[in-house]
């Protein structure tokens, strides 16, 4: 497993960070996000559910971010 | 058969049950096909991720794949069809799918070889996105 960035900051004199390396793709980045938004902020499943099931899917892959 | 529908349901129905969702499904995957990646190796990849999952609904839809191309899929490492760019991206899409904690520094800069860094950040992105579709499918009964 990479401990440094695979790819550089798309914004000049920014630190690479997942912000920064998907500046790389604005357009494809806001249609993730609506996406992620959609699934997370509306709909009938509780926000703690979700949560909950987005901090095991991390753990799970032991995603530290 | 679809868990949700109780009959035998295509992507698009199980998906109409949530329109909100259908509508940023949908434009997202536009904006996957928008992102500047070749068309040919981005299908490439979303077969293939297909087949390691058995994602029976993704395999079983058109595919813009000329067939001998998606014939030859499950043997890209050496079939001679296959260009080293289209090498790199699916020995990552394969462990993207696999053991993505195994993904070398070397195989990331391969993809940025062959794509760019822009190219290299959609692509992942449609990785994770057609991941998760093909889960989806399976886990919903999509057919």
């Amino acid at each position: 497993m990479s401990t440094t960035p695979r790819v550089s900051s798309a914004i000049a004199d920014a630190p690479t960070h997942i912000g920064t390396a998907r500046a790389h793709t604005p357009e494809l980045t806001a249609a993730f996000d609506a996406m992620y938004a959609a699934l997370l902020g509306r709909g009938i499943v509780g926000m703690e559910v979700k949560e909950a099931m987005r901090l095991r899917n991390a753990r799970m892959n032991s995603c530290s971010l | 058969m679809s868990w949700l529908l109780g009959a035998p349901a295509d992507r698009d129905a199980v998906l109409a049950l949530r329109p909100e969702l259908a509508a940023a499904h949908t434009a997202l995957h536009e904006a996957i096909r928008a992102s500047g990646v070749p068309t040919e190796t981005l299908e490439l990849c979303r077969i293939r991720m297909a087949q390691l999952l058995d994602a029976r609904a993704a395999l079983a839809e058109p595919t813009s794949l000329a067939p001998e191309r998606a014939a030859a899929l499950g043997r890209w490492a050496t079939d001679p069809s296959f260009t080293d760019g289209e090498r790199a991206c699916l020995g990552f899409a394969e462990l993207f799918v696999l053991d993505h904690h195994s993904i070398t520094d070397e195989q990331a800069a391969a993809v940025v070889a062959a794509l760019g860094e822009p190219g290299f950040v959609a692509f992942t992105t449609a990785l994770s996105v057609w991941e998760n579709q093909h889960r989806f499918d399976i886990a919903l009964g999509v057919t």
